[in-house]
């Protein structure tokens, strides 16, 4: 009767510590993830055109990153330009 | 950053528009009968002719208006002050366009057509204050922007180094970019208070020959801010192939 009390026990024991084994690599994996997930959600947001890379960012997407900036630019560069040549246009009239 | 239109400005504008489209066609030009009229039509003529020229600087004031109101990088600040230019200008050749109409000599009318060169200074002063305003704030956008782009590429270039990869070329043209970066930034510094500051009045020359001078810095700065570019390419194409 002895042995089969301290059998269930052990059991028991076991089980618990297994279950809470679970759980806790169970935990850790949903950490990982939801850390994964948000450093992926701050490189999304990071290689924006005007923002800086997340910590996460490759190579590839800041250099991505910085052409998108480097078009950008280019097309400011095109207005301001065009506003220097419309400026240099005769006037209608003079005065 | 863009400013919400004003909705009293826009309908100022088309009130505008529309004047100037009856004006410009009342007014198209010199005709037979103006040649072969009696004095009191000939001062007819002469009206409609001051007219049609308040209403071409009106025309330009509203075109620029808009354009100031779309405009974006262009500061807060900077915003109002046109905003306040363009309406001073706008109520002035406006009361001035009644002044024409209500003239009955040729005295008042050469009164009003000084007024409408020498207190408004429309063409060689108003419009490229406004032009060049919106310039200067675009420049110093772009010096910001490239700012970035420059902090980004001397991040590369350390991890490149770190990796052990060849950056000398590199690591030179990031100072030239920023040497480029800092002299588009004092090529724009306080041209905007200087050209603002510029009233008109009677000294034509002395006007245009101010504008010129900040028109020549600006100019400077947008090289500076092109050869920056040109630089920041080449540093990522040197990158590129050092990495292979």
């Amino acid at each position: 009767m002895t042995r089969a009390v301290a059998l269930v026990a052990t059991f028991a024991i076991a089980a618990t510590l297994g279950l809470a084994g679970c759980q806790g690599r169970g935990a850790d994996r949903l950490e990982r993830s939801g850390q994964s997930g948000s450093a992926a959600t701050d490189q999304g947001s990071g290689t924006g055109a005007s923002g800086g890379t997340g910590s996460g960012a490759s190579d590839d997407s800041r250099a991505a990153s910085m052409d998108a900036d480097l078009a950008a630019v280019d097309a400011m560069l095109r207005e301001i330009d065009s506003m220097l040549a419309e400026d240099q246009q005769p006037p209608a009239d003079a005065d | 950053m863009t400013a919400p239109r004003k909705p009293g400005r826009a309908i100022g504008a088309a009130l505008i528009a529309a004047a100037i489209a009856l004006t410009v066609v009342a007014s198209a030009g010199p005709t037979v009968a103006d040649e072969t009229a009696s004095p009191a039509d000939s001062l007819a003529a002469a009206k409609a002719r001051v007219t049609h020229r308040i209403d071409l600087r009106l025309a330009a004031l509203a075109h620029l208006d808009r354009r100031a109101d779309r405009a974006e990088h262009l500061s807060a600040e900077h915003r109002d002050t046109l905003a306040v230019l363009i309406d001073e200008n706008v109520a002035g050749l406006t009361e001035l366009r009644g002044q024409v109409a209500e003239a009955s000599t040729r005295e008042q009318l050469r009164a009003d057509v000084k007024s409408m060169v020498q207190d408004h200074r429309v063409f060689v002063l108003v419009l490229p204050q406004v032009r060049l305003t919106l310039v200067a704030d675009r420049e110093l956008a772009v010096v910001e922007r490239l700012g970035q782009v420059h902090d980004r590429l001397a991040k590369l270039i350390e991890k490149a180094e770190a990796d052990g990869r060849d950056t000398r070329r590199a690591a030179e043209s990031i100072d030239a970019m920023q040497a480029q970066l800092d002299a588009a930034t004092e090529d724009v510094a306080g041209q905007v208070d200087r050209l603002l500051a510029i009233e008109p009045g009677p000294d034509g020359p002395a006007i245009r020959s101010a504008v010129d001078e900040i028109r020549e810095s600006l100019r400077a700065a947008r090289q500076d801010l092109r050869d920056a570019i040109g630089i920041a390419r080449r540093i990522r194409a040197l990158l590129r192939h050092s990495a292979t």
